[in-house]
């Protein structure tokens, strides 16, 4: 066995192997495997949040030019349509005068 | 043994032994002060990383509402905008009549 001032830490760790238990070093294992899961299980949630958030900021792009597009749209009708306005009441004034006629 | 006995026993031990035993009595004390900083570090670098997520949930949270009230926000501005199209169009054939009841 090793040393108490023993520099090296990793015979430190081999001897503890030797002398471990088959049930032990199973459990370790099973830990050990344990922690990568959860690990990979944590790491894969950041990832899925930072893939939402990009999803999100590209759909609220979208949906802004969408927005813009149809209050576009609705200014360029809303000023033909005061202009029909005027033309009908035009007609239809002009129309009633052929009447009277 | 009352405690001032204690203590000049214990202190005699320290002058005393060899002086291997006080090298290790201080890598001891070390390597627990290190074993202390590590554990605080690591802490540390835990909260770092839950606060990391918590920020990526809160954008996450907003986001979801900026983008859910856009999407009403163009929902209204559509039915608006259907609106005044179905008026467009009434407009025009009201016209089309007007002329052609002119023509007559």
């Amino acid at each position: 066995m090793s040393s108490l001032l023993c520099k090296n830490p990793e015979s430190d760790i081999e001897a503890r192997y030797a002398t471990m238990d088959e049930k032990v070093r199973k459990r370790l294992q099973l830990n050990r495997e344990s922690a990568r899961r959860s690990r990979l299980k944590r790491e894969k949630r950041i990832k899925d949040l930072i893939n939402e958030i990009a999803t999100l900021k590209e759909q609220i792009l979208e949906g802004n030019k969408r927005c813009n597009d149809v209050t576009h749209k609705t200014r360029g009708l809303l000023s033909e349509n005061n202009t029909l306005i005027s033309e009908k009441k035009k007609l239809a004034y002009y129309l009633s005068n052929l009447y009277l006629i | 043994m009352d405690s001032s006995s204690e203590n000049s026993s214990r202190s005699t031990l320290l002058q005393n032994s060899d002086s291997e035993e006080d090298l290790q009595v201080v890598m001891d004390m070390r390597r627990r002060r290190r074993e202390l900083s590590n554990r605080e570090s690591a802490r540390r670098s835990r909260m770092r990383k839950q606060k990391h997520v918590d920020a990526l949930m809160q954008e996450v949270s907003r986001l979801r509402t900026d983008n859910n009230r856009l999407l009403t926000s163009i929902n209204i501005s559509n039915h608006h905008l259907i609106a005044v199209q179905t008026e467009n169009f009434i407009l025009k054939a009201l016209i089309y009549l007007l002329i052609s009841r002119g023509k007559d």
